[in-house]
């Protein structure tokens, strides 16, 4: 029953009647009207109230006259123009058509409003894009491989012992001068490769907390390292995330409803694409004047 | 919302504190820290205003939006160049897949206001448009398939002072997408999207120069949006963008900033001694620039802008992305009289020189680096550079194409692709990473250039840093304790003091090149008021310091440019030193900045050449070195 709610020419197609119904009830116009124009007091609200929307105001009675003379100028330009049929072969008419049909299926897609199952399903299977990022506290020791030359690694092994179980004390007059510290709090994985690169952050993140550990090689030299926590990454409820999840959901929802829509459309046309000359295609140089 | 804080080596927590050693630092030295009794509390320097974090971003980047980038070929809007700053990958214009190698801290889209959305609304057809004479002109020719000669129309209409189009509406409505675009991938303490635009004014055909400023709003779109941007159609002088801003300010309550670029293709207008209007400075004149235009932007795809080789003789790494030919346009040659009112060193030099005169200084400024691309991607490393137009996206031949046809006809005054920088970046030293953080971060000038890697530099100066303070785990700390960081004025001498005390630290980015040297660039007024400059290195790796005040040789260079690899196995991942000037004269007016330098790697020329296998010109430059550039610092006499 929902797929065939869901189905979206039969939408189009209950729209287009729609409009049509609703055209004939308003627009009583025979062959007899057609060299007459009737404004009606449904004319003139949309009238006033457009006025409104643009100035914050009601119009006043000139202005009100005015306004209605200016919509007959172009209710008469306008037949004259049907009549004449300047509405075929000009493309801006042709798009602005176009455009109002895509607006219709914008329209129907919008009104589509999930069920908790449908976010639940859609949170599921887009798991990576709303989860709560992987978060690490560290304290790490910096050894400058510049500074120490070969005798890094054996420096390293003796901090490392100096280090022991305990959780370091007073690090900060260990190893070399960091310029960004030698703790770090709530770092994501991207804030950790940020500062450190991402190979550093492979390694920092598959070490176990509590203990020091090391040493762990980044761009800038070799690091002992201590977590104090990972939290690794979690899926969040539906209830914490919902606006987002319906966002995306509705985004998605839109884009394959239309295209879906159009190919609807599309297959009941048999498309000829003629044969063309083979064409030199121009290769255009770019060239700025004056601007950048 | 999560914060990442980068807490730095200077808040020294309560329990570590305790331990004294050798270099940790003495009591006395330390204000005392506020009590606070739950030992888990994020401890930040907040409350003393000291930026802790260092944020990344490009303050100028052009998206479809801009007509000189929609109209020839840029598909991508604002809301891919957010994409893509944020570190997703995204599609390109020409078809190729694009991702940086990690996010940004903060973009700017600054489309130019001139015909802002032209490109976007031909391709909807939008009926306010094609409402105008050029608009539905324009329309015709793109459908017709001659949307580049309806670009150069449009050029064409930058000299004639005039907006082709004309249409408040369509500017309201452009202006209003693009401020909603920055409010919807606006996350405080995750990325910051800051609204603003570009004024482009070319000045006239007779002087042609290149004045552009982006326009940045602290604000968010209910203020922005009381506005529609001031455009060079509706002046071509800065003075008037000015005028436009102080009014912003006074009926919104909002804050703006204005940052000027590339002075190297302005003949001599960017830093001019008179006015534009043809009278001489005023001190009125000095003290509104500075009020608007805090920073700028030193270097970019167009040309790095701090020093010309002509101007700095002895300066051998002056010649960096040098582009001396003429005006932006091609329309006039460059003259060597031009050169000092173009570059960043002399301008802050002739600051001195107006200060003297007038009482105060119009050329004031701190640094910044961006990229000024115009395919809506903010990519600034030579391994990944997607261009200056969308024309130039990486592609075999493209180092061959035009950047800068010249208006002119002569071709001497065009400018290719092969010139152009893979530069550069902005780095904000701000409380967090917000438009309000990063806003305050600009105004103070606490920032400074890359050419486009993230080199960490630290700049302080005072009267009395230890050598060996800089070393410190608080080295932070004492920095702003006892003095001003960069962008920021000496305070008055101490009476036992002799000359001011700097105070700089460098960290390589971990994914580029190791360090080669720091060094300190000195301007000042000698005895007669005439300008002086000097660059002593204060930082060398692998070498000694001679006692000319330079490293001992240079760094060298393991760039093999055929392949274009290189080897980290010169150079230092981190250089510090604390430096007294030993050439001071307290009674002339100086001004300071850092600047840092990598060893060499290669450029995007040469990983295109290995990319592709072609083999470039002899001209191309293949391998060379990255670098930072500090606000500079400010001494000014007393009483004076």
């Amino acid at each position: 029953m929902t797929g065939y709610l869901r189905e979206p020419l039969l939408h189009f197609i209950l729209i287009g009647a729609a409009l049509f119904f609703i055209y004939s009830l308003t627009s009583d116009s025979t062959a007899d009207d057609q060299n007459r124009i009737v404004i009606g007091e449904a004319d003139v609200d949309r009238i006033i109230s457009l006025w409104e929307m643009k100035w914050k105001r009601l119009p006043t009675e000139t202005e009100l006259q005015g306004l209605i003379e200016a919509h007959i100028r172009e209710e008469v330009l306008y037949r004259e123009a049907l009549s004449m049929g300047l509405d075929k072969d000009d493309t801006i008419v042709r798009r602005r058509m176009a455009q109002k049909v895509e607006f219709i299926s914008d329209n129907i897609a919008e009104q589509a409003e999930p069920s908790d199952e449908q976010l639940s399903a859609y949170l599921d299977a887009n798991r990576e894009k709303f989860e709560i990022p992987a978060e690490v506290s560290f304290r790490h020791v910096y050894l400058n491989v510049d500074q120490r030359g070969a005798a890094i690694e054996q420096d390293a092994e003796r901090l490392m012992n100096q280090l022991g179980d305990g959780d370091g004390g007073d690090i900060e007059n260990m190893g070399d001068p960091f310029m960004f510290g030698n703790r770090h709090d709530t770092l994501t994985r991207a804030g950790v490769a940020r500062l450190f690169g991402s190979e550093f952050m492979e390694q920092l993140f598959s070490q176990q907390p509590g203990q020091w550990q090391g040493p762990l090689v980044s761009g800038y030299g070799l690091h002992l390292v201590h977590i104090e926590s990972l939290i690794g990454a979690s899926q969040p409820s539906l209830d914490s995330v919902r606006d987002r999840v319906r966002q995306e959901w509705s985004a998605d929802e839109r884009k394959r409803f239309n295209e879906s829509f159009y190919e609807q459309l599309r297959s009941h046309y048999e498309v000829v694409i003629e044969p063309y000359p083979a064409q030199q295609l121009g290769k255009t140089a770019i060239s700025v004047a004056g601007e950048g | 919302m999560k914060k990442a804080t980068i807490t730095l080596t200077l808040c020294v927590s309560a329990t570590l504190a305790s331990a004294q050693t050798a270099l940790s630092p003495a009591k006395e030295d330390i204000p005392e820290a506020q009590k606070v009794y739950s030992p888990y509390v994020e401890r930040t320097l907040r409350d003393k205003n000291f930026a802790e974090g260092l944020y990344w971003g490009d303050t100028h980047l052009h998206t479809r939006y801009s007509t000189d980038s929609g109209m020839i070929g840029n598909k991508l809007g604002p809301d891919e160049a957010y994409r893509f700053a944020r570190g997703e990958q995204v599609i390109s214009s020409t078809g190729q897949p694009a991702k940086l190698i990690r996010p940004l801290d903060f973009l700017v889209v600054s489309d130019h206001a001139e015909a802002l959305g032209l490109a976007p609304f031909i391709a909807e057809g939008n009926p306010d448009l094609l409402a105008t004479e050029n608009g539905k002109r324009w329309y015709d020719m793109v459908n017709a398939g001659e949307g580049y000669e309806a670009f150069r129309e449009w050029g064409a209409y930058m000299f004639k002072g005039a907006d082709p189009i004309n249409s408040p509406t369509m500017q309201r409505t452009v202006w209003e997408r693009q401020i909603e675009a920055a409010d919807r991938n606006n996350e405080p303490g995750v990325f910051t999207a800051l609204i603003g635009y570009e004024w482009t004014s070319l000045n006239t055909e007779q002087v042609p120069s290149n004045l552009h400023r982006v326009i940045i709003f602290k604000d968010d779109a209910d203020k922005a949006s009381e506005v529609i941007p001031f455009s060079a159609y509706d002046s071509i002088d800065p003075e008037d963008l000015w005028a436009w801003m102080q009014r912003y300010e006074d009926e919104t309550g909002g804050r703006v900033l204005a940052i000027p670029h590339n002075g190297n293709l302005s003949n001599g207008l960017m830093f001019a001694t008179e006015r534009l209007n043809g009278k001489p400075l005023t001190k009125e004149y000095a003290e509104t620039r500075m009020k608007w235009e805090p920073l700028y932007e030193v270097t970019q795809i167009k040309g790095d802008g701090e020093a010309h080789p002509k101007l700095s003789t002895t300066d051998e790494f002056a010649d960096y992305g040098t582009w001396d030919k003429g005006d932006i346009a091609g329309v006039k040659p460059k003259t060597d009289d031009m050169l000092p009112h173009e570059y960043a060193r002399s301008a802050l030099q002739l600051g001195l020189q107006q200060e003297q005169k007038l009482g105060a200084n119009p050329f004031k400024f701190g640094m910044i680096g961006s990229s000024d691309s115009h395919t809506a991607l903010a990519s600034t490393r030579d391994e990944n550079y997607w261009g200056k137009f969308a024309g130039t996206e990486p592609a075999k031949d493209r180092y061959e194409h035009y950047v800068i046809k010249a208006f002119s006809g002569d071709e001497s005054l065009s400018t290719f692709a092969w010139e152009e920088v893979a530069s550069g970046l902005a780095a904000v030293w701000a409380r967090e990473n917000t438009r309000d953080g990063i806003f305050e971060g600009m105004q103070k000038k606490e920032t400074y250039a890359t050419t486009g890697t993230r080199i960490t530099v630290r700049f302080f100066g005072g009267w009395d840093y230890a050598a060996d303070e800089v070393y410190r785990p608080d080295a932070v700390q004492i920095g702003y304790d006892r003095g001003v960081p960069m962008g920021g004025d000496l305070p008055a001498a101490p009476k036992d003091k002799k000359a001011p005390v700097f105070m700089v630290g460098a960290l390589k980015d971990p994914w580029s090149g190791n360090l080669d040297r720091i060094q300190i660039v000195k301007g000042w007024l000698d005895e007669k008021g005439n300008m002086q400059e000097r660059i002593y290195d204060v930082a060398c790796a692998d070498r000694k310091i001679t006692k000319d005040k330079q490293c001992d040789g240079p760094v060298g260079n393991t760039v093999d440019e055929k392949n274009a690899t290189y080897l980290n196995n010169i150079g230092d991942a981190e250089l510090r030193a604390v430096w007294a000037d030993p050439d001071f004269d307290a009674k002339h007016r100086a001004v300071y900045y850092a600047r840092v330098l990598e060893i060499p790697t290669p450029t995007w020329q040469a990983y295109d050449a290995k990319f592709y296998g072609i083999e470039m010109p002899e001209q191309v430059p293949l391998s060379h070195q990255e670098r930072a550039y500090t606000s500079p610092i400010w001494y000014t006499p007393a009483g004076k």
